[in-house]
């Protein structure tokens, strides 16, 4: 261990269910002080694992690691003020105030900093008295930052702060990392964007509890989707392969028309306008994104739009079918996928199926036909009596899908299903997107992956409750003058900011 | 039509298995039924047994005699002793030595004699004034049978009475009957309001609410899937300890038994109305606990179950119209106890109907809101 180490880890391995399950398996790693790391790699793969024991949450089974010189468990009082942790879920107080939250933890880690200088920074200061819970998912990223910058530490470790947030947040909270530490701090980032690793000065690529590649990104590929696809091939790769749910669909009613429409939106809270005069016609067979930053208005309107909430004026046609008028008949043409996994936990996997097929109206043998059909494509066939809830997370969100397509209805509504979701599984599930739009599936989804924008047939763009452009990815990286569709939306968004400011 | 029946019935399906799956659910129904059987039925109970007497004859005659001799083969007290004075009657009352003391004055026999009223004094402990209520009640009694056994004997008509209490319906005063009863009443209570209150807060807490709003099914569809497991149950439940009741506590049960099931039908529909309620307006599975416990301290409290209602204020007298629990107490009492005729049930079931429909809809409509 040198004067420059930050971290040092040898032989570490930790197992969970008696061992069974090898979450980190024999891995060594060293990284420098002052360096900003980013960790990849699958879901289980066992990077948060592998974060919580670096901050000493965790115990190993073997292995040694090293923290700014320290032990994390014998010495876990002294390392604890040497690391900001932010976990996954931002571990803010949601009942408390912004300044109740930033007075805790200055409490918790001793100091006494200049709130005002870090709310201002951060933008937060007209939101000091707000409970945290009420933020906006960037806020909210952005105020855990601050917790954990606290105090100066010379550890800052990030697990996930970026999943489902927007390009421009997660643009913010880069830049606040980049101007808040020293050079001498070690930042950990652990994420799912490729994009941002990829700015990164080091990525560590994890799997099965492996480190599979330590070094540069540039080193890998010099833009960003050469470098996913490298990672892809490092983790195993991924060949694309005809999609089995696209092939077994019987799809009812394709033809012309449209299939979604939404005609003079609006979504009032008192005075406040959440959806302004929405109105778009998305086509039968078109893949059509809605995107915007956090608070833009997007799930508001995509809930309107599959009858979760009730506009205060306007209204919105799934196949010609009114949503407010006749719910139940315009629902039975939609399958639903929600951001978070919302299957029945408690329910076995062949029950949840049963359950959804009756839900739609299956029954008898057709139900019986939809069950084993899923069961066949997804290859749930080995964990058909095991809880939903226990499944891995990239067959979890197999079965959300398969819970969505299995009675084939024309029109998918997919709310940020790739959330937090690995590049390989990302991939798999955009062929069988992309397969079913060209059998005439309408499909509508939001996303903050700015890569799966680039796979939709038109965007919607939302900001401030409006639309402010839509069109095809092509047409809208134009109208902004960029080359990427991250930079198109970025520029969008500012522009827009800019005029209405 | 059919369609929506069978979309129904995999719902129904559904939140019987989401019952019988989640481990907070499954202790509801197991543990409540088996509390009542195991402790409070047997610990809970007024009923006296072994309280030690303290008597003091001042009379000492053969009818003197006799009456003590009354006292010392009922099976309600423990040790009855003889005390010397008035003072070892209060020192020992006072250390709690003794429950109670019977003071026989020294007229008695004389009185009784010439046919008129024999005076016994008895001496309760006002401290612990359950027992005392209870022991009142026996000596009461015991002095009637001794009466009634003089008159038999001498041929003469009684010599009356001074105090006239009569247990009806309960002729020995079994404490535990009531209790039971109130009991069974009170656990379906609980059953039915947990159940119902977990069942959305649950939906919600784990994000699956959406999934169902979004699926074709409409509110009443939602309503009635989220009705019928819980009602089942409790239904089940109540005919279970119904049969516990009669066969392993000897309760007497007078009135129809299918009644009794109509009426529990109509009762429970109104606690699942209540449960429903808090459900829908609960974020979360511990407001919604929460929500139900607050629910259910008034309601038992206010039902006549632990204190008779015609001594509450007139203000809680009125409340109680508003309680569903106070209603099926009756009826459960009636119907067990006094064969109460069909028309006595529908005056209690009327009122129900009413608190029945009120929460029914307006859980409807609070899902509604909440819907859409």
């Amino acid at each position: 261990m040198t004067e420059t180490t930050c971290i040092e880890i040898k032989n570490l391995t930790k197992t969970f269910s008696n061992g069974e399950v090898r979450a980190v398996d024999n891995l060594s790693l060293r990284l420098e002080k002052g360096q900003t790391v980013g960790i990849i790699g699958a879901d289980g793969a066992g990077k948060t694992t592998l974060l919580r024991l670096i901050c000493g949450l965790l115990q190993p089974d073997s292995g040694t690691i090293s923290v700014c010189g320290l032990n994390p468990v014998t010495q876990k009082s002294l390392l604890n003020a040497k690391i900001g942790y932010m976990p996954q879920k931002f571990g803010l107080y949601e009942d408390l105030s912004v300044l109740d939250n930033l007075n805790f933890y200055a409490a918790l880690k001793n100091v006494s900093p200049d709130f005002n200088q870090m709310l201002e920074f951060a933008d937060l200061k007209r939101f000091q008295n707000r409970l945290a819970g009420k933020l906006s998912g960037g806020m909210k990223q952005k105020l855990g930052l601050i917790c954990a910058l606290m105090g100066m530490p010379e550890l800052i470790v990030l697990d996930e702060p970026s999943v489902g947030v927007d390009p421009v947040s997660r643009r913010e909270l880069l830049k606040m990392v980049k101007t808040t530490v020293q050079n001498q701090t070690t930042v950990l980032w652990s994420t799912a964007y490729m994009d941002e690793a990829h700015g990164f000065d080091t990525v560590v690529v994890v799997d099965r509890g492996k480190i599979i590649y330590q070094g540069k990104p540039q080193d890998l590929a010099a833009d960003t989707l050469g470098f996913e696809n490298k990672v892809i091939e490092l983790m195993g790769g991924y060949a694309p392969k005809p999609s089995l749910v696209a092939q077994n669909y019987h799809l009812n009613g394709s033809g012309d028309g449209f299939a979604v429409e939404a005609v003079d939106l609006v979504k009032r809270y008192g005075d406040f306008y959440a959806v302004k005069n929405n109105t778009f016609h998305i086509k039968k067979g078109e893949i059509f994104g809605l995107l915007g930053p956090n608070g833009a208005g997007k799930s508001t309107s995509f809930k309107m739009m599959c009858g979760l909430a009730r506009p205060t004026g306007g209204t919105a046609r799934i196949m010609g079918i009114d949503i407010v008028k006749q719910a139940s008949l315009a629902r039975s043409h939609l399958g639903y996928m929600a951001q978070k996994f919302s299957l029945y936990a408690n329910l076995s996997v062949r029950e949840n199926l049963e359950f959804f097929a009756g839900a739609y109206g299956l029954k008898g043998k057709l139900a019986d036909e939809a069950v084993s059909r899923m069961t066949e494509i997804f290859g749930f066939r080995r964990f058909l009596n095991d809880n939903a809830g226990d499944l891995p997370l990239g067959y979890k969100q197999r079965l959300s899908l398969a819970c969505a397509v299995m009675h084939n209805p024309p029109v998918l509504f997919l709310d940020e299903p790739t959330s937090g979701v690995d590049v390989i599984t990302r991939r798999e599930f955009w062929n069988h997107l992309t397969s079913l739009a060209q059998k005439g599936v309408t499909i509508l989804i939001t996303t903050h992956f700015m890569d799966e924008a680039e796979f939709c047939d038109r965007i919607s763009l939302f900001y401030k409750g409006k639309t402010i452009a839509t069109g095809t990815p092509q047409e809208l990286k134009r109208l902004a003058g960029a080359q990427s569709m991250e930079d198109a939306f970025v520029n969008l968004i500012l522009q827009n900011g800019r005029e209405i400011s | 039509m059919l369609k929506n029946f069978n979309r129904l019935k995999a719902l129904i399906k559904k939140e019987f298995l989401a019952i019988l799956r989640d481990p907070k659910s499954r202790i509801i129904i197991i543990f409540p039924p088996l509390v009542q059987l195991l402790i409070f039925a047997n610990a809970l109970t007024m009923e006296i047994k072994n309280a030690d007497i303290l008597v003091m004859d001042r009379s000492n005659t053969y009818e003197s005699r006799e009456f003590i001799a009354g006292i010392e083969n009922s099976k309600w007290f423990g040790n009855v002793t003889r005390a010397e004075s008035l003072r070892e009657i209060e020192q020992k009352i006072d250390r709690q030595q003794a429950d109670a003391a019977i003071l026989i004055a020294p007229d008695f026999a004389r009185n009784l004699k010439k046919g008129q009223t024999a005076d016994v004094s008895a001496v309760l402990d006002g401290r612990v004034s359950g027992t005392a209520t209870a022991l009142s009640g026996y000596f009461t009694q015991i002095a009637q049978n001794y009466t009634l056994k003089l008159a038999e004997k001498s041929g003469k008509t009684a010599v009356p009475l001074s105090i006239e209490t009569r247990v009806w319906f309960n002729p020995n005063a079994v404490y535990q009957w009531y209790l039971v009863i109130s009991l069974n009443v009170i656990m379906a209570l609980v059953v039915t309001l947990i159940l119902t209150a977990l069942s959305v807060a649950r939906e919600r807490e784990l994000g699956t609410f959406e999934q169902l709003i979004v699926s074709p099914y409409t509110a009443l569809e939602i309503l009635t899937g989220k009705t019928v497991p819980p009602l089942t149950v409790a239904l089940i439940m109540l005919s279970v300890m119904a049969l516990i009741s009669v066969y392993c506590f000897d309760i007497p049960f007078t009135g129809s038994f299918l009644l009794y099931l109509g009426s529990s039908f109509i009762a429970l529909l109104s606690f699942v109305g209540v449960g429903l309620f808090i459900s829908a307006v609960s974020k979360n599975q511990q407001q919604a606990i929460l929500g139900a416990f607050a629910f259910m301290m008034p309601a038992i409290l206010l039902s006549g179950f632990v204190s008779p209602i015609e001594d509450m204020p007139p203000f809680l007298q009125n409340l109680t119209c508003l309680n569903p629990v106070r209603f099926f107490i009756n009826i459960g009492r009636g119907l067990f106890l006094k064969n109460m005729p069909a028309a006595d049930v529908a005056a209690n079931l009327l009122p129900l109907i009413v608190i029945g429909g009120l929460t029914l809809s307006f859980a409807a409509m609070t899902f509604k809101r909440n819907l859409e």
